[in-house]
């Protein structure tokens, strides 16, 4: 799993979450929220371990599971050396479980209310984020999954193959565009056992998988009232997927979750679920693609610095250390406030790697401010 | 005991003035506040659909084929902010219609839209709408009003099983808002249309998928803002109503304040400073206020959610208001009504609180103040002054009566004129009487005319109010029967057919015509369209009614016309067009001029060829040959007109269950027609009627009851006459003349001042209001009856007074 699964906490009810998108609304506590994720999953089908990942049917919809994500975020830079960051998520929220299609042929669109969609875009720059989010009800064709081959949307944003071994990414909005080109440089790798993974010491999970290193390379246009700037850029990032229907313990109340690409090729994938006792887990890709899942005593990560936002003070600077892998890192956000407004608001923001190893990632935190 | 008895012990002893005091404010306070609990939440009802205005297009498939769910998936998918809406109605059963939405793209239309950053809600009701639905995602659920979800429930369908429902403000009346999936399971055995709306700015910057076009849904422009003139209308009557009361109120309080100088003067005496009971004074009429504001804030809310109804179809049916929220008793609207009735009572306690003012430590003022006869010289100047203000008044009002077009300076001049009537009134009255005194060389007579002027003196504030009520029920009644009768005459002339058939939906204009043509005794058949257009004026966009018939048809030929070129159906065939009085009088428009208008996409300047009489709604409208509508006309519907070879055979009425193509159809005679047009008026002048009789009544209580009063204080005058040998029996009599003949010849007087207030009415507020001029017409009948009235009140006040000889009266002469 990765602390995406915790992106589930939003979606108290999601459609609850989707209503207060739609209004405006963004003073829904979060802790109240994360009985979502405790709920015992009712009628769904819970992951558990032992579970298996498949190719390409798991790039697809899991419609027997409640909750499950399609979450990329990459490090860009145009070729005048200016930093991007980019995210894009596409959210699958099952409200009642089933009837569901053998396959895509026994799929009929029709208005129905078993499922909602939703899905946030953003565009980060140094001290600047710009965000959006589109919502559809499932089963109409507005927003949808098919895996193979690959296509994800929502409205006319959309990640989908171009059966040349890259997906394309396109999102337009009145504030921002961007097109990307994508192409996974390594296989994907499975966190926890075999793809199950642990949210809490004896508690639920999800079914977690990442495409660790993608090359990414593309345009980003921002419209800024009349003025229209377009960026050729390129640079790497990190995809997951993750679903499952029951993640989290009542007393959990939000997570930091860190991707972060290192100069020396690897690549580090680590979170911290906090509650009564806080959960850690993490993942080290090697240059190679192969893939560590890593024991809570192996590492260490310790917030060393806040920042006061407009939403309340966050941890913006990270200590990392593993030292079996030779590890100390200095993990710190852009300057600026990489929040997410909206509904459930959170923060999606670009690092910057230094220490033993440079690097650049991101950092989500969720549980904080007022 | 302390001041606040003895201040109590007054209404102890008067009881029936505290509840005359009380019940003129309540009534006052309830007619007032109903009146503006209804036209404020009309108000912002018609605030709200201007500001959601939106010009917003359909989208339709090039083959003609009806849209489906893949449709708004492959739009959305092609980034264009389209929301879909199923409309479900049920055929042939008295049903709202259910409009399924869906929540996570309404938003894409204005109506729907959340607030803004700045939480400046664009649509508080609708925004409700798509919160709600999305909040009881996993349940169906209806929204909309309570009486609608009930007539739906009325129709036991087994898809509103386990359905629940959510009474929602701002909904329009006769439709039920739902998430478009639960629409859905009713669209069985119905009809059920889905529409992809798209606001038109949208189209700017994006381009449609092929295989699909745009029709204008709706201009977003707004109609006239008639509905103004229509509440101000409305607000006027509650002026008129609370200066009724304000005269009743303070004439009550004048004469009470006569009564109760002797026990302030020994209040006075008795050491009790000025402060003290000017204080006292005050207390008491913030009592009075509270009590009568209160009541009358909680029975004028009663009096709006009984009315809400018939007022909301009003609205509805004659300026498309829709979504008339119910009114709520609030803080602001219970405060501002104790301190209009704390103005009121304040004024009417004016005297006293000056008079206090004026007075020195030393003098009293509560004191009874000498006589200020006519030949007491500050008396007469001030009668002279009060004279030429009053005619100054009516002359100046007068002049801006006549020059002005703005609707609320004719109601300020209208009042203007009342208020300096109302101040020659009661001078007129006793000039004619003090006439009559100088004049008669009997005695008893000359007696009787000085006692009916001390009458008219005592009484003038109650007299003032009684005169307004008669020229208002006067002027009212002209107006609502002038227009009543111009109103079946131009019915007559206009329903030419013996049958009219509203389909229930929007049909094919042509194939149901044929049809029709072929029904057995159809001699024929005039489809009437009707549909909105936008008229380019020099002011700008203005949305007004357009109307199309084929000017071959017979049916046409007695057409109601004010003015009209030769031949001109021929010419309305030949590229001319007619247009209402409302338009033309709006517009300033006549025959000959060229007016260019939009219907749909398509801009067109045609000549007016004849203008036509169109009572009964105040929008402006133009009417084409049917061959220039498109299909593509917003709001488009279409009904027929049918004349039968025999009218008189009944056979017609079997029609919709004899053909299924019929089923669901509404058809009926001429005579049923008129029946319904004529009732839908009277429900619109029901609120007038009813503010109207409410005044009338509550301003001849009001002197009922101070006649009463009046009367006890005058029994020392008749005692007199007794004890000088005239006989009780005849004095009894004379009072009872003297009250008859006053109130008699004030509604003799009175009805000038109707004449005025219906020409007021039929010749500058109906053009100003809704854009057509009535005939004027004199009732002389209802003249009758008010004098009746009036008589009535005279005679029962004279009755209930009883023996005016009290021999105890002379005790202090």
């Amino acid at each position: 799993m990765n602390s995406r699964a915790l992106v589930s906490v939003w979606l108290k009810s999601l459609v609850m979450l989707v209503a207060m998108s739609l209004l405006g609304c963004s003073d829904e506590p979060s802790t109240s929220s994360m009985r979502a994720l405790t709920d015992p999953p009712e009628g769904f089908k819970q992951a558990h371990s032992g579970m298996q990942i498949e190719f390409p049917r798991d790039m697809g919809p899991h419609p027997e599971y409640r909750l499950e994500w399609w979450y990329l975020t990459a490090n860009l830079e145009s070729v005048n050396g200016e930093q991007f960051g980019v995210q894009w998520t596409l959210f699958r929220n099952g409200i009642k479980p089933g009837p569901y299609a053998n396959d895509e042929r026994d799929k009929t669109l029709g208005w129905q209310r078993n499922e909602v969609w939703f899905a946030h875009a953003a565009v980060s720059r140094p001290t600047q984020h710009r965000f959006a989010d589109r919502a559809a009800r499932g089963g109409n064709g507005q927003a949808d999954v098919v895996a193979d081959p690959f296509r994800a949307w929502i409205d006319h944003w959309q990640m989908a193959s171009d059966g040349d071994g890259h997906w394309i990414l396109e999102v337009a909005e009145p504030e921002f565009r961007f097109r990307l080109r994508i192409k996974p440089q390594l296989p994907p790798i499975f966190h926890g056992e075999q793809g199950f993974s642990a949210k809490s010491a004896g508690g639920g999970g999800s079914m977690y998988f990442s495409y660790p290193y993608l090359a990414i390379d593309g345009e980003i246009t921002i419209l800024d009232q009349e003025d229209t700037v377009t960026f050729t850029v390129s640079g790497q990032g990190w995809f997951d997927r993750e679903w499952s229907s029951q993640y989290l313990r009542e007393d959990q109340t939000g997570w930091d979750w860190m991707a972060l690409h290192l100069d020396d090729g690897r690549h580090l994938m680590v979170f911290r679920v906090r509650g009564a006792e806080d959960y850690f887990s993490a993942t080290l890709v090697a240059a190679d693609g192969t893939a560590v899942a890593l024991k809570p005593d192996d590492f260490s990560l310790v917030a060393t610095k806040h920042r006061n936002t407009q939403f309340g003070q966050v941890p913006v600077a990270w200590a990392l250390a593993v030292p079996s892998a030779g590890l100390e890192l200095d993990v710190r956000s852009w300057p600026g406030e990489y929040w997410n407004t909206g509904a459930m608001r959170y923060w999606e923001g670009p690092v910057t790697v230094e220490g033993s190893h440079n690097g650049a990632g991101y950092l989500e935190m969720t549980g904080y401010g007022d | 005991m302390g001041l606040g008895t003895v201040f109590l012990s007054h209404y102890r002893r008067h009881p029936a003035q505290l509840l005359g005091l009380l019940l003129i404010l309540v009534c006052a306070a309830t007619l007032w506040s109903g009146v503006r609990a209804l036209t404020d939440s009309a108000a912002s009802a018609a605030k709200k659909s201007s500001e959601l205005l939106e010009p917003l297009l359909r989208i339709e498939r090039e083959d003609g084929h009806p849209l489906t769910v893949e449709d708004f998936a492959t739009l959305r998918r092609a980034g264009l902010c389209v929301a879909p809406q199923l409309r479900v109605q049920f055929v042939a059963r008295e049903a709202p219609d259910i409009i399924g939405i869906d929540p996570f793209t309404a938003g894409c239309l204005r109506q729907f839209r959340a607030s803004d950053q700045e939480g400046n809600s664009e649509s508080t009701a609708d925004e409700g709408v798509v919160e709600k639905l999305i909040n009881a995602w996993d349940e169906p659920l209806l929204l909309g009003a309570m009486e609608d979800f009930a007539s739906l429930a009325r129709l036991g369908l087994s898809s509103a099983d386990g359905i629940e429902f959510a009474a929602t403000e701002g909904v329009p009346r006769n439709q039920l808002f739902a998430d478009i999936s639960v629409a859905q399971e009713f669209a069985a055995g119905n009809r059920a249309d889905l529409l992809m709306l798209l606001p038109a700015a949208e189209q700017n910057d994006k381009k449609l998928p092929a295989g699909y076009r745009t029709e204008v849904e709706d201009y977003g422009v707004e109609p006239a803002p008639l509905v103004d003139a229509f509440l101000l209308s409305l607000n006027a009557l509650g002026v008129l109503t609370l200066l009724v009361a304000a005269l009743l109120v303070r004439s009550v309080y004048r004469f009470a304040l006569e009564q109760r100088r002797r026990s302030l003067d020994i209040l006075v005496r008795c050491g009790i400073p000025q402060d003290k009971l000017r204080i006292a004074l005050t207390v008491e009429v913030l009592l009075v206020a509270l009590v009568g504001g209160t009541v009358g804030v909680w029975l004028g809310e009663r009096l709006a959610s009984g009315l809400a109804d018939g007022f909301s179809g009003t609205l509805t049916g004659l300026f498309s208001v829709r979504g008339l929220a119910q009114s709520r008793l609030t803080v602001a609207s219970w405060l501002g009504m104790v301190l209009i009735l704390l103005f009121v009572v304040g004024w009417a306690c004016f005297d006293l609180f000056v008079s206090v003012g004026r007075q020195t430590a030393h003098q009293n003022p509560f004191r009874a103040a000498p006589v200020r006869g006519v030949g007491n010289k500050w008396g007469h100047s001030a009668y002279n002054w009060r004279v030429l203000a009053g005619l100054l008044l009516v002359v100046v009002s007068a002049v801006i009566l006549l020059s002005t077009y703005s609707l609320w300076l004719i109601f300020a001049a209208t009042l203007g004129c009342l208020v300096g009537c109302g101040v020659l009134l009661p001078e007129m009255l006793n000039g004619l009487l003090g006439f009559a005194e100088h004049t008669t060389r009997r005695p008893l007579l000359e007696w009787s005319f000085s006692e009916m002027r001390a009458l008219c003196r005592l009484l003038s504030l109650p007299l003032t109010a009684l005169a307004f009520a008669i020229a208002t029920a006067i002027g009212v009644q002209a107006m609502v029967s002038g227009f009543e009768s111009t109103f079946d005459r131009w019915l007559d002339q206009r329903l030419q057919g013996d049958l009219y058939l509203d389909p229930g939906q929007s049909v094919d204009t042509s194939e149901w015509q044929r049809r029709l043509q072929a029904l057995p005794g159809v001699s024929a058949v005039l489809p009437m369209v009707r549909g909105r257009a936008v008229l380019e004026s020099a002011e700008g966009e203005k949305q007004i009614d357009v109307f199309a018939i084929d000017p071959q048809s017979p049916l046409l030929q007695d057409w109601p016309l004010l003015s009209a070129e030769p031949d001109l159906w021929r010419r309305l065939d030949g590229g001319g067009v007619l247009i209402n009085e409302q338009l033309a009088r709006r517009e300033s428009l006549t025959l000959g001029d060229t007016i260019s208008f939009k219907l749909g996409d398509k801009s067109e300047s045609r000549p007016i060829v004849a203008i036509y009489a169109d009572y009964g709604r105040p929008q402006g409208e133009l009417m084409v040959p049917l061959t220039q509508v498109g299909d593509a006309l917003p709001e488009r519907y279409t009904r027929f007109v049918l004349g039968l070879k025999d009218a008189a055979g009944g056979g017609w009425r079997d029609w919709p269950e004899q053909y299924l193509w019929m089923k669901g159809t509404d058809l009926r005679d001429q005579k049923e027609l008129k029946r319904a047009a004529s009732a839908a008026f009277s429900r619109t002048f029901q609120l007038t009627r009813l503010l109207n009789g409410l005044t009338l009544v509550l301003a001849g209580t009001a002197l009922a009851l101070m006649g009463l009063v009046i009367f006890r204080l005058r029994q020392s005058s008749y005692t007199l006459l007794f004890v000088n040998g005239v006989p009780r029996r005849s004095l009894r009599h004379r009072l009872i003349a003297h009250s008859v003949l006053v109130t008699g010849l004030l509604a003799i007087l009175a009805v000038p001042l109707g004449l005025f207030l219906s020409w007021v009415l039929v010749a500058r507020v109906n053009p100003a209001a809704f854009g057509w001029a009535l005939p004027l017409h004199v009732y002389p009948g209802f003249w009758l009856q008010v004098w009746g009235v009036c008589l009535l009140i005279g005679l029962a006040v004279g009755l209930l007074a009883g023996n005016p000889v009290r021999l105890e009266t002379l005790k202090n002469e």
